[in-house]
């Protein structure tokens, strides 16, 4: 269906312009298929954004008349050209909308993890620190080693797992720190020896 | 019979946000009445699908009300005067609406609706 013929195109304009209440029903219906077809042709965009740039343009058209200018050319070129704008303006927009969905998607990945492999990780983790129990027999080296592991620092809260009381701060400290320094190393064989099983 | 445009239905809906057509108007009012599209199409005696034509035309003035009623009715084939009735019951709760936002009155559309009620089961 093509547009209508530039003498049809004058006569709607003019109804429009007389306030006439059917004539803007009688615009959706001349141009609306028309201005869908060489949108889709010229943008190839798809059917949904075709059709609602096409029936916005009509509406802008129809919500201020007076901004066609027939002196500048036909009444179909003036709608095709806000068709365009209002189809280019919702294609950015979905683009941007697509990116930044996608953008959250990969912050959300970092810091979410899957079920599935949050339970591999539970399960290798319960492997892991039987090994460790395995290499400390001690009860306060495997919980100043889980201190360790938690990222802890405090020289209180280790010489309290170490079993370590009565001394003065500074010898306490010093005594912490060798244990720690101990316990160290036995993590450090103990992830070489990993890393030699899985090597095999 | 006649096949309506696939689009039809998006120009119409998208009509109910546009001040200057009648389906802001018509929508609004069954809107605020608490009634649907089916209603006032069984109240125009016409079908959806040309109500939702008539909803893309522009809201007579008050200026050439008549004329601009009788246009509409003419072309979709509707009764001018249920038309007319409907614009105008339309208009006036519009405007009741408009002045419950202005004065916060919260009793000004019940009563409006009452005495709708009242003068209709007379």
């Amino acid at each position: 269906m093509g547009f209508p013929t530039r003498q049809d195109e004058a006569a709607l304009h003019e109804r429009v312009l007389a306030a006439d209440p059917v004539a803007a029903a009688d615009v959706f219906a001349a141009f609306v298929d028309p201005l869908v077809a060489a949108i889709q042709r010229d943008l190839r965009c798809d059917s949904d954004t075709a059709r609602d740039s096409a029936i916005d343009a009509i509406f802008e058209y129809l919500g201020a008349p007076s901004s066609y200018q027939p002196s500048k050319g036909r009444l179909s070129t003036f709608l095709a050209h806000i068709t365009k704008r209002r189809a280019t303006d919702r294609i950015r927009a979905r683009s941007a909308e697509a990116r930044r969905e996608q953008e959250f998607g990969s912050v959300v990945e970092l810091r979410a993890s899957a079920p599935k492999e949050e339970m591999e990780r539970a399960v290798a983790a319960r492997e892991l620190w039987h090994k460790v129990e395995q290499a400390l027999k001690d009860d306060g080296d495997r919980a100043a080693v889980a201190l360790i592991l938690d990222g802890e620092r405090s020289t209180e809260a280790l010489a309290e797992a170490l079993g370590i009381h009565g001394l003065p701060q500074l010898e306490r400290q010093r005594e912490v720190k060798r244990h720690r320094d101990r316990l160290v190393k036995v993590l450090e064989r103990l992830g070489a020896r990993l890393r030699d099983e899985e090597g095999t | 019979m006649r096949k309506e445009p696939s689009w039809l239905g998006h120009a119409a809906e998208r009509a109910r946000s546009e001040p200057w057509t009648l389906g802001r108007l018509l929508s609004r009012c069954s809107e605020l009445e608490g009634t649907s599209d089916n209603d006032i199409a069984t109240e125009l005696g016409c079908t959806p699908d040309t109500l939702r034509w008539v909803y893309l035309c522009r809201a007579p003035s008050e200026e050439h009300f008549a004329e601009d009623v009788g246009r509409v009715a003419q072309r979709f084939g509707l009764e001018a005067s249920r038309l007319a009735a409907l614009v105008r019951r339309a208009d006036a709760v519009a405007a009741l609406a408009a002045a419950h936002h202005d004065t916060g009155d919260a009793e000004l559309l019940l009563a409006a609706r009452d005495r709708e009620d009242t003068e209709d089961s007379q």
